[in-house]
């Protein structure tokens, strides 16, 4: 890499690190450390909370899949919207008129201890494996394309972010946050502009799109109801809903988020600004990754985008000779003829186009598919010869489709600013992550009941020290994921076990205020049993219930089962304040009762 | 001594502060006069974003 390149990566992380630690300099008590002093206004609040949810991965792996399948994912993030109308409407303002610190809190208020420290821990657990995935799935793509060392990167992507976050809590995540986020936006939008610019002369906007459009590259909405289908329009508004209803209003990374709002109007906002500027975040970024393949289109791509896996095969020696060396050569040379003609057939198109010929333009895009297929079955044997030289290889590689763009044909500068994304994501994500994870283990676990009427001094030192023991955590985690196999799915299916569960006790929580604090405890443990059951039965081969499918199952049971035992396990109901302000009943004098 | 700061009074029970009459939700948005109208302009951008991207993708896939 050109040292123009490192300046400006290292630069700009630095640069950012810096101006968390010195902005946030002044705090000097918990509440400041663990909320912000409840300051920030809506714009920091929606950028900090895109950068949240906005990983590395997210800008490795997206332009990636509109590379392979074009822009359908899109139709992932449909349900945001909706959920951050909920959320706003619903949720923030009871977390608002309780003055909570974490989401679990708002429970022990509505429900009872036991449900709080229940609902923590699974947090706790949840987000505590995915942090460090958080650092490592980027890593290990980075250390392949870069060639770092694996523990020296994900030092890198971990180390600042344990310095501004140990330093200033959540305030310095914020203002960092919204720092990436003009980063990321920016890089993303330069990078989108550079694609077009290094399309060939006479290739302009339009040709990308009539081609990447009769390819079946821009079909953003799948109106067509599918289970199998991943991705279509139903799926999107409808489950996507529920996936960012938990992930927005019961996970801590990003309740933490808006809670640190000056008022509930600025948290709102940032909420609704979220749900505006999300999608079309994302589509943006589809977009850059559909560009790469229209780049590819007139340059010629690797044969495989992971070349860490084509030099570990080609060095492999199997009786003095080098087998997969020549058959690899093989495969390029078939590839090279494939990608010539392709590469032709596409140009005819843009003449034809330019021409106003729709016959020409037609049996040009029919030789583009033809070649197209065979493209796609030459580089899925040479994924197959990967795998038999070693099983262990990822032969995935849609994720290092970007990367490979970055590092190869961008310009000097520019390759820096990119990778300062990339890291800006990784770091933003993380810090709201361990920031999270030592305010819910000091809010609702250390204070609430471990170590009650230590002094201010004293807790605000402890959150320091529990934000730096998450974030070695994370650290840790990261450096040993590559000895698990499919981790970053284990992570999710973990996620996915427990969603449901948390969402469901929020859910009633929220909306079903006759049902007390015993039925919803036991409803969930036992939605929690059966959820683990159902995941099971499917491991097992007795059920074809995919893992997707265990949130709105693991909610609606802990809903329905509530309202069950809320028949015969009596319990006092919790009656939300009116919204002139009524106190709500208070909780001592409510447990003295018989 | 120890002095008495936010996490002293536990668990979480609301009290009647003098800011707690004018609960922050009253607020009205800054535009749009009522939060209601913000989340249908909200939702109704997004319809018309989706209708936007369907109509985008049938007129370039040349259906």
């Amino acid at each position: 890499m050109h040292w123009i390149d490192w300046l400006v990566l290292i630069g700009t992380l630095v640069l950012i690190a810096v101006y968390g630690v010195w902005k946030t300099r002044m705090v000097s008590n918990t509440e400041s450390y663990l909320l912000g002093d409840r300051e920030l206004k809506w714009w920091t609040i929606g950028l900090s909370i895109m950068a949240t949810q906005a990983s590395a991965i997210t800008f490795l792996s997206t332009p990636g899949q509109a590379y392979e399948s074009g822009m359908g994912f899109a139709q992932f993030y449909f349900g945001l919207p909706i959920a951050m109308v909920i959320l706003a409407a619903f949720v923030i303002p009871q977390f608002y008129r309780l003055k909570v610190y974490t989401a679990y809190e708002f429970l022990e208020t509505r429900f009872d201890l036991r449900t709080r420290t229940l609902t923590a821990l699974i947090f706790l657990l949840q987000r505590g494996l995915s942090a460090g995935i958080t650092i490592f799935a980027p890593a290990i793509i980075l250390s392949a394309i870069l060639g770092w060392p694996l523990g020296i990167t994900n030092l890198a992507m971990g180390g600042l972010v344990i310095v501004y976050t140990v330093s200033g809590g959540t305030n310095a995540v914020s203002q960092t946050q919204k720092q990436q986020m003009i980063i990321i936006l920016s890089g993303m939008f330069i990078a989108a502009i550079i694609l077009l610019r290094q399309l060939p002369t006479g290739v302009g906007m339009s040709d990308a799109l009539s081609l990447t459009g009769q390819l079946g590259k821009l079909e953003l909405i799948d109106l067509e109801f599918s289970f199998e289908n991943r991705y279509n329009i139903w799926s999107g508004l409808f489950a996507s809903t529920f996936l960012f209803l938990s992930y927005f209003g019961a996970d801590q990374s990003q309740v933490q988020r808006y809670l640190s709002g000056r008022t509930l109007t600025e948290s709102r906002l940032g909420l609704l600004f979220n749900g505006i500027i999300k999608v079309p975040m994302q589509v943006l970024v589809l977009f850059v990754g559909l560009l790469v393949f229209v780049f590819f289109q007139f340059e010629k791509p690797p044969i495989h985008f992971n070349d860490a896996n084509l030099r570990k095969i080609s060095a492999m020696e199997v009786d003095g000779r080098r087998p997969y060396a020549d058959s690899l050569q093989y495969w390029q040379e078939r590839y090279d003829a494939v990608f010539e003609a392709r590469s032709a057939a596409v140009d005819q198109f843009v003449v034809a186009r330019a021409e106003r010929n729709a016959q020409g333009e037609q049996a040009a895009l029919m030789a583009v598919r033809e070649h197209a297929q065979e493209d796609s079955l030459v580089r899925e044997e040479v994924k197959a010869m990967i795998k038999r030289a070693d099983k262990s290889l990822n032969t995935l590689d849609s994720d290092y489709v970007f990367i490979t763009f970055v590092t190869e044909y961008l310009p000097v500068g520019l390759v820096g600013l990119l990778l300062a994304v990339i890291f800006s994501a990784a770091m933003s994500s993380t810090a709201s992550e361990i920031n999270a994870l030592a305010t819910a283990t000091m809010v609702d676990l250390y204070r609430r009941s471990l170590f009650r009427g230590r002094s201010d001094a004293h807790y605000l030192r402890m959150s320091k020290w529990l934000t730096l023991g998450w974030g070695l955590i994370a650290l840790a985690f990261a450096s040993m994921a590559s000895l698990f196999d499919n981790l970053v799915e284990a992570v999710n299916i973990v996620g996915s076990i427990f969603y449901g569960t948390v969402l469901g006790i929020f859910a009633v929580a929220f909306f079903f205020k006759k049902t007390g604090a015993r039925a919803v405890f036991y409803a969930a443990l036992l939605a929690q049993v059966a959820v683990i059951v159902l995941f099971w039965m499917h491991e097992v081969g007795r059920s074809t219930l995919t893992f997707l499918w265990l949130v709105p199952i693991g909610c609606f049971l802990v809903i329905g089962l509530s309202a069950l035992f809320n028949q015969f396990l009596t319990d006092e109901p919790f009656l939300l304040p009116e919204q002139d302000g009524d106190p709500l009943p208070d909780r001592e004098t409510k447990q003295q009762r018989p | 001594m120890i002095e008495k700061t936010w996490f002293m009074t536990q668990p979480p029970s609301p009290k009647k502060t003098p800011g707690h009459a004018e609960l922050p939700e009253l607020e009205p948005p800054p535009v749009l006069g009522t939060w209601r109208r913000m989340y249908t302009v909200v939702l109704v951008l997004h319809v018309l974003l989706i209708i936007g991207f369907w109509l985008f993708g049938r007129y370039w896939s040349g259906a």
